[in-house]
């Protein structure tokens, strides 16, 4: 009875603290439009987090009144929301697939349009377990590899990019076969990818080069992909319909295209826009 | 023989006698609600222990705070019949009686022989497959006592075997039981707040008031003196 | 004011009942029954419902072979640091599930706590079917213990003292009277911690990944379902449900109607 009261009072002094805490700064989340602010909701893929949250913080400081606010998850994810009407601006998926499943829900206004690409890479933990030297090893019996499930995005292109370096030069035919029986773990999204790894679980991962960040570059061992066994995936942007600010959203999806956003990407590990791949 | 010195401690309530008793014998041990019965047998089985005093049982010492001998209760040759009968409720009659036999990994022929020997003994042998619950009060209470005797132990232990039985089944089975215990040849602590029934079972009566027994024991005839308070805690033992 | 008493409770109970019944009810209706059978036949359907059937099983055998013993110490003795492993054995009720996944990662993982000491054993954890049932145990570990405990506390001390004057040891009072007397409490704990390993989700993925046959039991693969076949995913969740609603049903008819009722023990009389 005592640890009950006790229990419940250590809850209360933790509510008021996280209370104390949230009326500090300006609160994170509302409603469309709070205290004269318009919210610009953005929902995006999780691999955009990092360079979004800053792009995000640029486009706040140069539009006083606007809020941005985003819901960052898988890409299909989101496009689940979206068809079950979340109320949303923007929509920046990590493949056109999802992208195309929106569109053809009728639950775009206008047209998608590519902002970014990315590239993939694999990760090794920084103790290299498996003693990993080039990419052919990832064949190697016995090695552990994790990829991001096959409905995620970075899924599909990892698997293609498997696909493409079997028929390079270097690799045969049975790579992407042998490699993928070394499957340990299909993922639910890139970050998990890069956990596994990083915490040593994992031999190697797919991800997309934009995953590897500052920090993360310290933790984990990259092997490039050759260029024609690599996978581009490209970052599509869209007005949802019945945005609530579309005014806002149409800003953002301008700034995105300029060089200094492009620039700010590219410093996340994006490629740009404008190179048409292969 | 048994010979106990019992003190003990309970709360604010303390126990202290000494009870001295011959195999064969059967020795009533009267008092009201809270004088300490219970907690007597509960010392003498090995329930409870003692904080200071002796038990010895013939030539066995079951306890001595002064040598720190201590025989745990499954060890003592005790049988124990607590005031519910507390029968085990998932187990029938047969179960019941044989637990103690089972528990000692007898021959299986052994158990049943015993424990068919001490049904018949206690006219339970139609009861045999019926669960406790299934049993009219006198019919438990026979299921406690065949459980208890089955063991054939050197003291057997009765906590007011009456009192959860109505007044008509009381009076007869307070017959049956004279005669059971009369002709044991083990040593009988039966426990009643009656004096009806101190006096048909017992061979001598104890009267316990407030965790003591106040005066000399007194042969065959309790009811002159059983009033007479006790004027100080006098638990020496006697020989 | 009574009235509006009433109606005031009668309506929160109505909607809380609504809350729970809804998105089942909204489960069977979204799938047709020949949908149902055919994705049932789906290989990875099948091997999902396979592998959380045997590692369900299995880790409730384990919780139960372990936690027997655990739930009888916390029950009878006391001993220093009892409030501590008390608290130990209900933590994972109120953690959430990634998080015990990947605290097992620390601990068992190959780059762990104890990851060296197991590589040696040949045991590996994560990314196998043994990670799956770890985590399960983890995560059901105190639906079983807490109630067991509870159960052996119940049993009434009289049976016992009775079992020592009958020349029981305390293993065989505790097979012949504590284990019967406390069968019910017993049951009906092994049934939730198998509910709740069955459930198990983000403890499973975060620890053991997801394969399918290998990892990927009902819950991941309505997860992964989610995200590419709605329609599969739904006739897993409603598989799940179905077995889940089928033990909790059988817990109650346990409880109805076990062996002997409490009515059964002896009066007691004062």
């Amino acid at each position: 009875m005592k640890g009950i009261f006790a229990g419940c009072a250590l809850l209360a002094v933790c509510l008021a603290w996280t209370q104390a805490a949230q009326a500090a700064p300006a609160p994170d989340r509302s409603a469309t439009t709070t205290g004269g602010k318009t919210t610009l909701t953005v929902l995006a893929a999780a691999s955009l987090s990092e360079a979004f949250q800053e792009l995000g913080r640029n486009f706040e400081s140069s539009h006083p009144g606007v809020e941005v606010v985003f819901n960052f998850a898988g890409s299909q994810q989101l496009a689940t929301q979206i068809e079950h009407g979340a109320a949303a601006d923007l929509y920046a998926a990590a493949d056109e697939r999802w992208m195309g499943y929106v569109k053809r829900h009728g639950l775009l206004e206008g047209v998608p349009s590519v902002f970014a690409r990315n590239s993939l890479v694999v990760i090794m933990p920084g103790s290299n377990p498996a003693r990993l030297d080039r990419l052919q090893d990832l064949a190697r019996k016995g090695v552990k590899l994790v990829l991001a499930a096959r409905a995620v995005p970075l899924g599909a292109y990892s698997r293609e990019s498997l696909r493409r370096i079997s028929s390079t030069a270097g690799f045969d035919s049975g790579f992407a076969d042998r490699a993928l029986k070394n499957l340990v773990s299909e993922e639910e999204s890139a970050k998990q990818v890069v956990a596994k790894v990083q915490l040593g679980e994992a031999d190697a991962g797919f991800v997309y080069r934009s995953d590897v960040t500052a920090s993360q570059a310290k933790r984990v061992k990259v092997l490039a992909i050759p260029e024609g066994g690599n996978v581009l995936a490209t970052y599509p942007v869209a007005l949802l319909k019945g945005a609530p600010n579309a005014g806002a959203a149409r800003e953002f999806l301008f700034l995105l295209l300029t060089p200094e956003w492009q620039r700010a990407l590219q410093a996340h590990g994006f490629l740009p826009a404008a190179t048409a791949g292969d | 023989m048994l010979r106990a010195e019992l003190h003990r401690k309970l709360g604010d309530f303390s126990l202290d006698l000494a009870l001295e008793a011959a195999p064969g014998e059967t020795l009533a041990l009267m008092g009201e609600s809270g004088s300490g019965k219970t907690a007597t047998l509960r010392l003498l089985a090995g329930l409870l222990d003692p904080d200071r005093g002796r038990i010895a049982l013939g030539e066995e010492i079951y306890f001595d705070a002064a040598t720190g001998a201590r025989v745990p209760a499954n060890r003592r040759s005790i049988g124990y019949v607590p005031q519910d009968y507390a029968l085990f409720p998932h187990l029938d009659v047969y179960e019941n009686v044989a637990f103690g036999l089972r528990a000692q990994s007898l021959r299986g022929p052994d158990v049943r022989d015993r424990a068919d020997a001490a049904l018949t003994r206690f006219g339970l042998d139609s009861f045999a497959r019926r669960r406790p619950s299934e049993l009219s009060g006198g019919q438990q209470q026979r299921v406690a006592l065949a459980r208890a005797l089955v063991m054939e132990p050197r003291l057997l232990l009765l906590d007011e075997p009456l009192s959860a039985l109505d007044a008509r089944t009381r009076g007869e089975v307070l017959g049956e039981l004279g005669e059971v215990l009369g002709a044991l040849t083990c040593i009988t602590v039966y426990v009643t707040h009656s004096l009806r029934e101190a006096e048909a079972i017992g061979n001598r009566i104890l009267l316990l008031q407030g965790g003591r027994i106040p005066t000399h024991p007194s042969g065959d005839n309790p009811g002159s003196e059983s009033s007479a308070p006790s004027s100080g805690p006098q638990p020496a033992p006697r020989s | 004011m009574e009235v509006a008493l009433r109606v005031l409770a009668g309506l929160g109970a109505g909607l809380l009942v609504a809350l729970l019944a809804l998105p089942l009810a909204a489960l069977f209706l979204k799938v047709r029954p020949e949908t149902l059978l055919a994705k049932l036949s789906d290989p990875v359907v099948a091997a999902a419902l396979r592998l959380s059937l045997e590692t369900a099983l299995l880790s409730t055998l384990i919780v139960c072979a372990l936690g027997l013993p655990l739930a009888y110490l916390l029950a009878t003795r006391s001993f220093p640091g009892k409030r501590v492993v008390e608290v130990l054995v209900e933590l994972p009720m109120v953690l959430p599930p990634t998080v015990a996944g990947f605290a097992l990662l620390l601990a068992f993982g190959r780059a762990g706590l104890l990851g060296r000491q197991l590589d040696a054993l040949g045991l590996h954890l994560p990314f196998t079917t043994l990670g799956v049932i770890v985590a399960q145990v983890f995560m059901a570990a105190p639906f079983f213990i807490s109630p067991a405990a509870a159960g052996f506390a119940s049993v009434d001390r009289r049976y016992l003292d009775i079992a020592s004057t009958l020349r029981a040891s305390e293993p065989y009072s505790f097979f012949r009277v504590m284990l019967p007397l406390s069968l019910p409490s017993l049951m009906a704990g092994a049934t939730m911690s198998c509910a709740r390993a069955l459930g198990e989700f983000g403890a499973t993925i975060t620890f053991a990944g997801n394969m399918s046959g290998r990892t990927q039991t009902m819950p991941l693969a309505v997860y992964m379902a989610l995200e590419s076949d709605l329609d599969g995913a739904v006739v897993l969740a409603i598989v799940l449900v179905s077995i889940s609603v089928a033990l909790l049903l059988s817990l109650r008819h346990l409880h109805a109607g076990f062996l002997w009722r409490s009515g059964d023990a002896p009066r007691r009389t004062s």
